[in-house]
């Protein structure tokens, strides 16, 4: 369970991690938007830059960087095997018996992999330097207006931030339920069709029974703690803008701005 | 000197039992019966605890006085205000519960968004809810913890943020269901601690649902369910004595206890009711042979 | 020797800026036949420690023995199921594992995966299930619908069923009333001294330890700091204060009454031997 790398907030103190998380998810948005504007090769290398130096800022291990990217690798190689079969364009480039590979296919297949790959990385700088509550109160920012239009925000948040911090603990009791099935003789990773479904039911029904004590006593400990859905309550965490924040939106936004401009100019 | 006031009105006085529950009974379902027609009181200020073996039926009174439940018959009086749906915002207010699952009861985020969550829901403003937090959190010894989250925090301690978000909103009365069952021994020891070190103050009335015999022991005041009902009530002491009726019941009697009931058998019979007196009992006993 | 651990080191999160290195070179020999404890405080690593005996995690350094069965660091390890088989791991709270429909067939679940038929892992299944007192007329029934202490034998039975040789239970009794606890606490000794199992029990419970084990293991910061007799251990003030261990009320009691001057042996195991031995000393 301690092998998913992609998503998960890693308790240090870097500059990232003391900015407003508006700030940063605003500029995640920005420069996400900023990696599918270039056309030409050379406007990648400010992208790549700033990736760099937003894993630098976030004090994250490279390696760990490596291992949120694993996925997409596998996801480079059959897209570049759909593309060598399809894409005709460019030069040929390799020959063998009546298959031709053009050169367009692999320059499509890089562009692709070059904007996943730095999707992935801003996103994790993202998620790595910001605690899943404090996305959540940005998030529940961010929906404010549709409460005018009677959509329940706060219930909304609710249900994201108890989910949220429900998730590691599932997941360890996952991990133990497995544990103790394995202990029983199940065989999670091979084992004919019939025994890998009793496996999966051996994990599924523990962990939906746990799921939902959990919930039911989730919610008695909310009611006896005076929490009524839709009812006013007031709320602890306020979040403050510094000017750090507004450096980081202000660089995000020039990168779009200059992205767009390349891509209108040349 | 000692004044003694002969109560002109007895009953205000019998009425002054800041919890009152009287033949009250409840199900799950047409054939289990929960509780059949309890009644006992607690006074102000008294650390009571409910002792009897699983499925005696000991969480659901403890969900019925915090309003979890509905009782079928009976009522529960807190404070001469008889619990219904209309004042059960208000009685809440003054009576908070600790589960037995640390884990499913920690709301917030971190040691301090999880203190904050009943205050929230009370809506206080925010520095308030920062000053109740600091001293609250201080008082059970979390005041370094604040911004942990709860992976990172012993059951032990995930119980006393679950005690500092119930102090914080001021209730008159604290339930325990089975607090301390699922920690280890240091966890436990911390726990009894703050329970004891609150009743001291004699200000908050404590109900402890337990199978921590050296708690119950330790209470004022002690009420035994079996099979639904109230089998025995009284001081500890004396709901204890008699060795094989409480194994009758599947309970167990203090360390205490076992060592007089084995002495007994060997023709000693102690008197103490703690290890010194009964060290001193015993040297007593030898030097008349 | 039941199980031999050589130099065995196991890391969390190892290449996360906070790791965690949960067992250091661990060397320890479990012989058979025993009951062993296996004590330390939450973290010191004896959940890890036991995890490796099933091969849930394999070791980063280190070479394990259990009975004929051999698991190395670096290698992918085979025969785990002839393993599991031998070694029955009963978890903490192992009623959550239930899953099957009735309780008869959750119980002979385990010996099914492990290759019995179903109507010997049946047989097996109901024997072990009557042996923990739940009775015949509750083998139809839904786990879920059993009461807690029912459901925690249930499981058990699940794990006894496949007939292990080594037994590991870890806090056998947790949240369990008095009657439960005890039940348990005279099972597991009574499969060690009527059926020979080596049984290794994980507790907090020192006065369990006390009365029922007789070696223990105590673990801090992911080391073997004692292995040996558990009477031994107990009556040991330094091994006590260096490890801050809690004392047996038993032990307790014994030494006050030492310090005031009866002549008790440090051997009492029981209250009940303690009682014996004072009162022969009074004469009477």
């Amino acid at each position: 369970m301690n092998r998913i790398a992609f998503g998960k907030y890693i308790p240090t103190d870097s500059p990232l991690h003391r900015l407003d998380p508006r700030a940063k998810l605003a500029a995640l948005v920005l420069l996400v938007v900023s990696v599918f504007v270039p056309v030409s090769w050379y406007c990648y290398i400010p992208l790549a830059l700033t990736a760099f130096l937003a894993v630098r800022l976030s004090y994250l291990k490279l390696r760990f960087v490596a291992r949120t990217l694993r996925p997409i690798l596998f996801l480079m190689l059959f897209l570049f095997v759909v593309n060598a079969l399809t894409l005709k364009r460019g030069e040929v480039i390799y020959e063998i018996g009546s298959f031709q590979l053009y050169s367009y296919a692999i320059s499509f297949t890089l562009r692709i992999g070059a904007r996943l790959f730095l999707m992935i990385v801003f996103t994790t700088c993202l998620t790595a330097t910001t605690k899943p509550l404090d996305l959540n109160l940005a998030i529940e920012y961010i929906l404010r207006p549709l409460g005018l239009l009677r959509f329940p925000v706060h219930e909304v948040a609710m249900m994201i931030s108890i989910a949220l911090r429900f998730i590691p603990t599932l997941s360890m009791e996952a991990g133990r339920i497995m544990n103790a099935q394995k202990s029983r003789g199940v065989d999670f990773e091979d084992g004919k069709l019939l025994e890998k479904a009793s496996a999966i039911l051996s994990l599924a029904i523990p962990l939906f029974t746990i799921a939902f004590e959990r919930a039911y006593e989730l919610a008695d400990a909310m009611e006896a703690r005076g929490y009524v859905p839709g009812e006013r309550r007031t709320r602890y965490r306020k979040l403050r803008y510094c000017s750090g924040d507004l450096v980081l939106v202000l660089f995000s936004l020039l990168m779009l701005a200059a992205m767009i401009l390349s891509r209108v100019l040349l | 000197m000692t004044v003694i006031v002969f109560p002109p009105f007895p009953y205000i006085i019998q009425g002054m039992s800041l919890i009152r529950v009287r033949d009250l009974s409840f199900r799950y379902d047409e054939n289990t019966r929960s509780l059949e027609k309890i009644s006992f009181d607690i006074e102000e200020g008294d650390y009571v605890t409910i002792v009897g073996r699983n499925g005696s039926g000991k969480s659901t009174l403890a969900r019925l006085l915090v309003g979890l439940e509905t009782p079928d018959e009976g009522t529960i009086e807190i404070d001469g205000k008889i619990l219904s749906d209309d004042n059960l915002p208000e009685i809440r207010k003054r009576i908070g519960i600790v589960f037995q699952n640390p884990d499913n009861q920690f709301i917030g985020a971190t040691v301090r968004d999880d203190i904050a969550f009943g205050l929230e829901n009370r809506c206080f403003e925010p520095d308030v809810m920062k000053r109740k937090i600091e001293k609250y959190s201080r008082k059970v010894g979390l005041s370094q913890l604040l911004d942990k989250e709860p992976e990172a925090l012993s059951g032990g301690q995930k119980q006393r943020v679950a005690i500092a978000g119930i102090l914080a909103m001021h209730p008159d009365i604290i339930v325990f269901d089975e607090a301390t069952s699922m920690l280890d021994p240091r966890g436990r020891e911390t726990i009894k601690d703050i329970i004891d070190s609150l009743h001291q103050d004699r200000k908050l009335t404590i109900i402890s649902i337990t199978h921590d015999i050296e708690e119950v022991m330790n209470s004022d005041d002690c009420i035994v369910l079996y099979d639904g009902r109230v089998f025995d009530h009284g001081r500890p002491e004396k709901v204890f004595a008699d060795a094989d009726r409480v194994r009758s019941i599947g309970l167990d009697v203090s360390f205490i206890g076992k060592v007089k009931e084995a002495f007994r058998k060997y023709g000693i019979v102690l008197k103490s009711d703690t290890e010194d007196e009964m060290v001193g009992e015993l040297w007593q006993y030898a030097l008349r042979r | 020797m039941a199980i031999r651990f050589t130099k065995i080191s196991y890391i969390y999160d190892a290449d996360m800026p906070y790791f965690h290195n949960a067992l250091k070179s661990v060397n320890l020999e479990i012989a058979e036949g025993r009951i062993t404890a296996l004590i330390g405080e939450t973290g010191s690593g004896k959940s890890t420690l036991v995890q490796h005996l099933n091969a849930l995690l394999v070791p980063h350094l280190g070479r394990i023995e259990i009975l004929d069965h051999r698991i190395e660091a670096g290698k992918r390890n085979k025969g785990l199921k002839q393993l599991r088989r031998d070694v029955g791991l009963v978890f903490q709270f192992p009623e959550y594992q239930l899953f099957e429909a009735t309780v008869l067939d959750d119980a002979a679940f385990g010996p099914m995966r492990f290759g019995y038929s179903k109507s010997e892992a049946k047989k097996r299944a109901a024997d072990a299930l009557i042996s923990l007192g739940i009775t015949k007329e509750l083998f139809d029934r839904n786990p879920m619908e059993l009461s807690g202490g029912q459901k925690r034998r249930v499981a058990i039975a699940g794990i006894l069923a496949s007939d292990p040789k080594i037994i590991v239970l870890d806090e056998p009794a947790a949240g369990l009333d008095p009657a439960g606890t005890k039940l348990l606490e005279e099972l597991f000794v009574s499969l060690n001294r009527e059926r020979g199992k080596t049984i290794i029990v994980v507790s907090h419970d020192n006065d369990m330890v006390y009365s029922c084990c007789d070696d223990t293991v105590l673990m801090a910061n992911g080391s073997v700091v004692y292995h040996g007799d558990t009477l031994a251990l107990f009556n040991d003030r330094t091994l006590i204060d260096e490890n801050h261990l809690l004392v047996p009320r038993l032990v307790e009691l014994k030494n006050r009454l030492q310090e005031k001057g009866f002549k008790v042996p440090s051997s009492v195991r029981t209250i009940d031997d303690l009682a014996r031995e004072i009162a022969m000393e009074c004469g009477s």
